[in-house]
């Protein structure tokens, strides 16, 4: 039970880093231009 | 990207000053003139990144030192290195925006380890940092947009100090005429008013008295006039058209034979009507 809500979590997690990433770069690029 | 006309504006000043210093073939054997062209380019790039005037660099001597390198990279990031020029603003945020996405993914690996509750107070704060990029995001749009108008605004600086210097300039030399031109009424007026001159009295022009042509004899003016000698021939094209051309050059007016008044041509007959006595004098 534990370990299926610490997978839920993780996945939430990764998804936030992956649009934190995203994020990032929109903004780097768009001091590029 | 720097426009091309500053890029071959710096272009000259670098070819000039290392041409007198002997060193421009040395460097152009070592790169070709568009390498040269593009480390222009990217120092340029990187004074308007920072709003540095390009004037204000010594780009004759920084580029005595380009043909130590071997790549045009190598000599920008020499002079970045020694403070020459600013560094590159893109540059800096690619390499920062690299090495958080290498430290998220790091700290990810990491919360593997962690208890769903642990788990759960990370994800609240990342969620916090996502906020927090949206709003860096806005923030990146508007410094976009204010670079913009702030480079415009520069442009259009330029062109009214400009306009203003020609203003300047032309006022410059409307005063010193204005200053000449007192000078002359202060001259004039201390060497009293001028003797009036009379006018001189415009001559009329008389029109040339008409020379009106004298027929003392009929038959003698017919061979002034060239009559004469058609006089009696039928009446033929050729004969006809030789009339035409003496009733043209026939004149206006001749002196009546009968009174000596003038007689007035009837139309373009070879017909006159003295105005005096009113007798004919036909010439044909």
């Amino acid at each position: 039970m534990v370990e299926e809500e610490k997978r839920r979590e993780l996945r939430k997690l990764e998804e936030q880093a992956e649009e934190l990433v995203k994020a990032l770069k929109r903004a780097q690029r768009q001091l590029e231009e | 990207m720097a426009y091309e006309s500053k890029v071959e504006r710096y272009y000259r000043v670098v070819e000039s000053h290392l041409k007198e210093r002997g060193l421009w073939d040395d460097l152009l054997r070592k790169f070709p003139p568009n390498a040269i062209r593009s480390a222009i380019a990217e120092i340029l790039d990187r004074l308007e990144e920072h709003f540095v005037d390009p004037e204000t660099l010594d780009w004759g001597s920084l580029f005595e030192m380009m043909v130590d390198f071997n790549t045009v990279m190598d000599f920008i990031r020499y002079l970045e290195k020694e403070k020459y020029i600013p560094t590159s603003l893109s540059e800096a945020s690619r390499q920062a925006v690299d090495e958080i996405e290498r430290q998220i993914y790091l700290l990810l690996d990491e919360a593997r380890h962690l208890d769903p509750g642990s788990l759960k107070r990370v994800r609240s704060r990342v969620a916090s940092l996502l906020g927090e990029a949206d709003e860096l995001e806005s923030l990146a749009r508007a410094v976009t947009s204010l670079r913009k108008k702030a480079r415009r605004e520069e442009r259009l600086r330029k062109e009214y100090e400009a306009k203003a210097s020609r203003l300047a300039q032309e006022l410059q030399k409307l005063k010193k005429e204005a200053e000449e031109l007192r000078r002359r009424v202060e001259e004039a007026a201390r060497a009293g008013p001028p003797a009036l001159e009379k006018p001189a009295k415009p001559e009329v022009e008389r029109p040339p008295e008409e020379e009106v042509p004298e027929v003392e004899e009929v038959e003698a003016f017919k061979s002034i006039l060239g009559v004469k000698k058609f006089q009696g021939l039928p009446s033929l094209p050729g004969v006809e058209a030789e009339i035409e051309k003496i009733r043209e050059k026939a004149p206006p007016r001749v002196r009546c034979p009968h009174c000596g008044g003038v007689a007035e041509r009837i139309g373009s007959l070879l017909l006159y009507r003295c105005t005096r006595c009113g007798k004919f004098i036909n010439l044909r």
